[in-house]
């Protein structure tokens, strides 16, 4: 038995449509999967930048108790820490936890400066080690900051592009905010081992 | 003749491309990369045995980067990019180390792997560079210094490790791991030059493209050549940090 001409075309193009159709679903749930990857990443480096704040705000303690033996009059620098330490604890979103922690870094590089007037302070060696550690930490956190910022921007400029926008539109896939450091934070507290 | 200009300048392109991505993030060529001039042959010597010897018990790597000038780089995150380029240490342990050292700009920077954070806290980490390291610095004895600091980062790392580094070092014959070494080299030398033959008869050195491919080939065999001090380094093992460690400038 033969098929005539049109009919034969008419399946060929079926086919070819079919398959086209097939390769774009494909490509729509492997673009989709992606997106999910790409956002549990961000949530894992987010989990790092948080932990290495915990590591911060854990040796907060030591630090301002270790200061205050020498400098107890200097009170507004403890109280606004303090203040920012229990903000930081506060807060349960991102955002509210990256304002928090810049108001931190605030406060501790001002405390930093306060440190400088007491060099007998400055020469204790449990000083020296506290400085190291909270040194450590602040590049910690620089370090998961960048990896933070470096998995939003991948994740951000994949979202908007076609036909990822369409996906992302469609099951509610939203920008990612990066972190900033605000104005006032660009000096984190520095150590400065020099004098 | 048109096509043969473009390969032409195809290939210049892909050499200043490779060029310009090497001169970027230098590669290690040892356990050490010495671009300071600061160790001499027994400073070079020690390294590499410890390493050696951490290599075999443990799987940690000790890497030392020596530097002339900073060129307005950032000590520490410029450590980090070199941690994260080299990757001392073992995938699955993260147990690698890498010592950046600045010459004219008197900084040294320690930057821990995951794994080495717990048993090397930043603390104490600045404890050892304040005391075996910033004294000898002090008198420009910059490769005992820093050998000093390695052997030390490396009983730290023998004893959470439970073996005994002093022991390892004493005992274990040198001779062993050499000739292991030029084992290697020399067997892979005939398979290189089968790999060369086969294709110079694919691509006659006429062709622009097999010109690159041999230049390539060249370059890599030079490169692996002024690399073979004592053998033993075979790359890093994949190790990631976190940031950890501590810098001093004196």
């Amino acid at each position: 038995m033969k098929l005539n001409k049109g009919c034969t075309i008419a399946i060929i193009i079926g086919v070819v449509i079919l398959l086209f159709a097939g390769i774009f679903v494909g490509r729509l749930i492997s673009n989709y999967n992606k997106m999910i990857t790409m956002k549990e990443k961000i949530d894992n480096s987010w989990a790092d930048v948080e932990n290495q704040y915990q590591r911060r705000l854990d040796l907060i303690p030591n630090l301002v108790n270790s200061v205050k033996g020498y400098a107890s009059h200097e009170r507004e620098v403890f109280t606004n820490i303090a203040e920012a330490r229990s903000n930081y604890t506060g807060s349960s979103s991102k955002e509210g936890k990256m304002k928090a922690a810049n108001q931190l870094e605030g406060a501790l590089s001002r405390l930093m400066v306060i440190v400088e007037r007491y060099p007998n302070l400055k020469a204790s060696q449990n000083f020296t080690q506290l400085m190291d550690e909270l040194a450590g930490t602040e590049n910690r956190i620089a370090v998961a900051r960048r990896r933070y910022n470096q998995s939003v921007k991948q994740y951000n400029s994949y979202i908007i592009q076609f036909p990822q926008n369409i996906i992302a539109g469609f099951f509610n896939f939203e920008k990612d905010t990066y972190f900033e450091s605000e104005e006032n934070a660009e000096n984190a507290p520095e150590v400065n081992f020099d004098n | 003749m048109n096509q043969k200009k473009f390969l032409l300048i195809f290939l210049i392109f892909i050499s200043i491309f490779f060029n310009f991505a090497q001169s970027n993030i230098p590669k290690p060529t040892n356990f050490y990369r010495d671009d300071a001039n600061v160790f001499n042959q027994e400073h070079k010597y020690y390294i590499q045995k410890i390493n050696e010897v951490l290599k075999r018990n443990s799987g940690a790597e000790i890497a030392i980067y020596t530097i002339n000038e900073l060129e307005n780089r950032d000590a520490f995150t410029f450590s980090v990019k070199i941690f994260e380029n080299w990757k001392p240490g073992l995938k699955e342990k993260d147990n690698g180390i890498l010592i950046l050292f600045v010459k004219n700009d008197n900084k040294i920077e320690v930057r821990t792997g995951y794994g080495v954070e717990g048993f090397l806290p930043d603390g104490k980490i600045g404890r050892y560079l304040d005391k075996y390291f910033i004294p000898l610095a002090k008198k420009n004895q910059y490769g005992r210094g820093l050998v000093n600091l390695t052997y030390i980062l490396g009983l730290e790392i023998a004893n959470e490790n439970g073996f005994n580094l002093k022991e390892e070092l004493k005992t274990r014959s040198t001779a062993k791991t050499t000739k292991n070494n030029s084992d290697k080299k020399e067997a892979a030398l005939p398979v290189g030059i089968i790999i060369l033959f086969v294709i110079l008869y694919i691509f006659p050195p006429t062709r622009p493209f097999a010109i690159m491919l041999l230049f390539m080939f060249l370059r890599r065999g030079g490169a692996s050549g002024s690399s073979g001090f004592g053998g033993g380094f075979g790359g890093f093992g994949g190790g990631s940090t976190g940031g950890g460690g501590a810098g001093r400038s004196w």
